[in-house]
């Protein structure tokens, strides 16, 4: 039994539900015969992946959907071996290069140079190339980006690339400008209660059109999340009702438990409470800059305005911090303890305040 | 020996072990070449009543070999030993020796006795702890910080060309210089007799960066006129800093006779400790006995200050012990117990091949965290700071902040982890806090920049983290003085054991999602959705280890796919060590358990 998210995945490009526009330019792409290598960009779940796998299968024809898992193995320089899996069909080729951690330029050359001299002893097959589907791009070094780079300009007569990431602002303009960037914005809310819909309605479930507006909202438009979201509310109470809570992500609202301590005190000792948090967080896997940018949005919502922008350039500031060190936990307590800091003059000058105008009276 | 030496020769050799735990106020800086066995048993006096204790001698002193024929184990090696000092006397050209072995195996014990035997004169190399200053305030002379380690160690190896001390003190007046060697001085001393340089506690610079070693032994090659003999603590670690530095090249380069002892044997331990037990008790306790050899494995003074504190304690129980055995046997068993509980495991990673290493490690995290200031001098008052800065203005601090991490052995990565790890702790106000984990944070920019960069030098973050906290921390906790292990290490290896677990619950998913953080923040964690996704026994065993929601901090529910915890966590608490630094003492704690947390 699979999950909805993957169920009603759509493979193929003309039944994808929303950004038409987008679906034929795609098509169009595919049927002239050659594409140039491709970018990717847009926000988690607004359907990138499928959208690359709507235009392979296109491209291919069904082959590309007999998925196979392999694990390569890979020898650095300094004769560390590395472990990665891939996802392979007869056409194509998919991994995740940042898997291999500081070691990402060795299996990005690597990789591309085995597909790329590989060549393809069915003449028959519809296209002189192969395509390498790249995940999370802008989470590769710096050295290797510029490897792709130079990769991309190598092997381009007989292999193509798929890149695919979240924001093209840390992918090095030489990766951007050899791409042709596809940007694909995330659902609206109403495209998103409308594939609930459609959803529910082929699960035999009968969705409110109340709850699915608000888990359209709380997905953040995300459209992974709402179909996950859906199934939750599903499990969680048989028959839908249009006011049933709609469960969080469960590490979200573990965020929102520490924003709430943080702002209940503010004191070193508190300090050393949240980083235990952090830590939870981190060794679950889940990344630092999501949990600075969810804290962020926690803490904000109890700022007023002019310290609204202080702590959001504080948090800026360390967001950034964390991309260029290599202790994020470090970055993120001195954010809050900015933030605590900031708080508690906030919370003391109100109270000044406060007397000041007891005073008057 | 000549017959005038004797008496004096005793005092001497009282000065030469245990310069640091003599009464003399002045050897106080040296308490970083304590032996961690001292310290050990120094935690053992604090908790019992003090005046008795001091009237007690150390017992590896008391009972130690005057000559060489009371020399225990390691014969051959002994007698090489020997050889080559004969050797040594009958040349002009300085030679060096590199002598190593377990601790406690009597490397130092022989090197002193027959240094003795062959009349030579010795003199110990004590690194300085790093800031000695001039402590009285009164004084108007500006503060003279020491010089680099590296400086006054190299002086003391040329100094010592001179036969005789006071020659020295012309050319460089000793005041100047703020280190001590525990010299032995000997007046009656012919001027032409040999010295014997013994150097136990390698300078940190050196250790740090192996290639200084060359360019030491170099000079001393060419301007060295005695014996030079490191004494090092062996381990078959391919990563303890001293197996580096003397590399078989180094050996090699500068004809260094290398001599290697082992663990005495337990025959020679037993013997050793039933002398000493009856002489002190009149009996030998064959239960005891047996305890001791069994915790000690093969290193004597352990197993001399064992003896020592067990008969100690129970020396009351001793007199009833003949009416009541039983009732003392079992205690023994228990105190023995306990003991070899307290026994550091031989040690075995990181850096802690020497026992105190990690000590004065954790004094340099001591200092940056717990920054001591002089209170200000009426007369000079420095020159206040424009307004604006005027929040700056700080008493002036006892020790060069950046000579703080030049004493710890630590990496410029695990220092900063330390401070990171005890920071919070160590500050009461937020504000001081939000600017110390500013300076950290920007340290921690610093050290894959210096990778890159050549022009910022890789000890610049550890000097940002250790000045800026100094800095900022202005009030201090005033009875804290617990500092924890980094767990840094122990979330990393946890973070990549879920990650791994992650990657193979997508394998086993079958969809094609191998974006684990995906699966970590969206798929997973609906653990509604959870039983949905179980197509097989082996999915559900590795979601159920990956449980999130269940909110164990790091919970031990990863048998396999979690790498077990570093062994790293035991380097620094090897043992409950103490140490009296002034005011301050750092109590090295066991690691916090994550349930505390």
């Amino acid at each position: 039994m699979s999950l909805w998210v993957d169920k009603y995945r759509p493979t193929q490009l003309h039944k994808l539900d929303y950004h038409h526009a987008l679906s034929s330019q795609l098509k169009r792409l595919v049927d002239s015969g050659d594409f140039p290598h491709l970018l990717f960009f847009g926000p988690s779940g607004a359907g990138k992946k499928t959208r690359i796998m709507c235009t392979l299968r296109e491209m291919y024809g069904v082959g590309v959907e007999r998925l196979r898992i392999e694990n390569i193995n890979i020898q650095t320089p300094s004769n560390k071996k590395i472990e990665l899996t891939t996802i392979n069909s007869n056409h194509h080729i998919e991994f995740n290069p940042s898997d291999a951690g500081i070691y990402d330029r060795v299996v990005v050359q690597e990789v591309l140079k085995n597909i790329a001299q590989m060549h393809t002893l069915d003449t028959g097959s519809q296209r002189g190339f192969k395509v390498v589907v790249l995940n999370e791009v802008d989470k590769l070094t710096r050295e290797a980006q510029h490897s792709l780079r130079r990769t991309m300009e190598k092997y381009s007569s007989n292999c193509r690339l798929i890149l695919c990431c979240n924001s093209t602002g840390k992918v090095i303009s030489p990766i951007r400008s050899r791409c042709l960037g596809i940007r694909v914005p995330a659902p609206s809310h109403e495209e998103i209660s409308r594939i609930l819909h459609y959803v529910c309605k082929k699960e035999g479930v009968v969705l409110p059109t109340e709850l699915s507006g608000r888990i359209a909202e709380m997905s953040r438009r995300n459209l992974r999340r709402a179909l996950l979201m859906v199934e939750a509310c599903r499990v969680q109470q048989h028959p839908m009702s249009p006011e049933q809570s709609i469960p969080l992500p469960d590490w979200e609202q573990y965020i929102k438990q520490t924003a709430d301590l943080i702002l209940m005190e503010q004191s070193p000792k508190q300090l050393l409470e949240v980083r235990s948090r952090v830590y939870e967080l981190m060794a679950h896997v889940i990344p630092a800059d999501v949990i600075m940018k969810y804290l962020l949005e926690e803490l904000v919502k109890s700022c007023d305005g002019s310290m609204k922008a202080e702590v959001i350039t504080a948090a800026a500031e360390f967001e950034h911090r964390i991309h260029l060190g290599s202790k994020p936990i470090f970055h993120i307590e001195a954010f809050v303890a900015k933030f605590m800091s900031m708080y508690k003059r906030f919370l003391e000058e109100g109270l000044g305040n406060l007397q000041d105008i007891e005073m008057d009276f | 020996m000549i017959g005038v030496g004797q008496p004096l020769r005793r005092k001497r050799t009282l000065e030469w072990i245990d310069s640091d735990l003599s009464p003399d106020e002045d050897s106080k800086p040296a308490d970083n070449s304590m032996d961690s066995d001292l310290e050990l048993l120094n935690v053992f006096k604090s908790n019992e009543t003090k005046p008795e204790i001091i009237e007690m001698k150390d017992w590896c002193e008391e009972f130690k070999p005057e000559s060489s024929s009371e020399l225990v184990g390691n014969k051959k090696q002994i007698n090489d030993l020997n050889k080559f000092l004969k050797y040594c006397l009958s040349r002009a050209a300085p030679s060096i020796l590199h002598l190593s072995g377990p601790p406690g195996c009597g490397k130092s014990t022989a090197l002193r006795v027959l240094g003795n035997e062959l009349e030579m004169d010795l003199v110990e190399w004590n690194s300085p702890t790093a800031v000695v200053t001039n402590t009285d305030i009164d004084e108007d002379d500006p503060i003279t910080y020491t010089e680099g380690q590296l400086k006054t160690f190299q002086l003391f190896l040329i100094n010592n060309k001179y036969s005789s001390y006071s020659e020295t003190s012309l050319e460089l007046h000793p005041d100047e210089l703020h280190f001590k060697f525990s010299i032995t001085k000997s007046h009656t001393a012919p001027r032409d007799r040999k010295k014997l340089l013994i150097v136990k506690d390698i300078p940190n610079v050196i250790l740090r960066t192996p290639s200084l070693m060359q360019e030491v032994l170099r000079l001393y090659h060419t301007r060295g006129r005695h014996v030079l003999a490191f004494v090092v603590p062996s381990s078959h670690e391919s990563s303890d800093p001293y197996w580096k530095l003397f590399s078989r090249e180094l050996l090699g380069e500068f004809g260094i006779a290398s001599i290697c002892f082992n663990a005495v044997h337990n025959t020679g331990m037993s013997k050793v400790i039933s002398r000493v037990m009856l002489q002190k008790t009149n009996r030998v306790d064959d239960l005891l006995l047996d305890e001791v050899l069994a915790a000690s494995t093969g290193d004597l003074r352990f197993a001399l200050n064992t003896l020592h504190f067990y008969l100690f304690n129970s020396t009351n129980l001793s007199c009833i012990n003949i009416l009541n055995k039983k009732k003392l046997t079992k205690r023994v068993k228990k105190n023995a117990t306990s003991l070899s509980s307290y026994k550091p495991v031989p040690p075995v990673p990181v850096y802690s091949s020497i026992k105190n290493h990690p000590l004065s490690s954790l004094h340099a995290i001591g200092k940056v965290l717990h920054a001591k200031r002089k209170p200000w001098r009426s007369k000079d008052v420095p020159a206040s700071l424009p307004s604006h800065l005027s929040h700056h203005t700080r008493e002036e601090l006892q020790y060069q902040p950046d000579h703080v991490f030049e004493t710890s052995t630590l990496s410029s990565d695990l220092f900063l982890s330390f401070l990171h790890c005890n920071l919070p702790e160590y500050s009461i106000d937020i504000n001081e806090l939000t600017i110390a984990c500013n300076y950290l944070s920007q340290s921690d920019i610093l050290s894959p920049l210096s990778s890159r960069l050549h022009y910022i030098p890789s000890h610049y973050s550890p000097y940002v983290a250790s000045i800026g906290i100094s800095h900022s921390l202005t009030q201090c906790v005033s009875s804290k003085f617990t500092i924890n292990g980094p767990i840094d290490r122990q979330i990393r290896e946890n973070i990549s054991g879920n990650q791994s677990l992650l990657i193979e619950i997508a394998r086993e998913t079958n969809q094609y999602e191998t974006n684990h953080i995906r699966l970590a923040t969206d798929l997973l964690s609906y653990h509604q959705l959870l039983p949905n996704l179980h197509n097989s026994n082996r999915l559900q065993q590795l979601v159920s280890c990956y449980k999130l929601h269940e909110r164990r901090f790091i919970s031990r529910d990863f048998p396999s796919l979690i790498a077990q915890p570093s062994n790293f966590s035991t380097v620094n608490v090897t043992s409950p060590n103490s140490s009296e630094e002034e005011d301050q003492s750092l109590i090295v704690e066991d690691f916090p358990e994550y349930e505390n947390w």
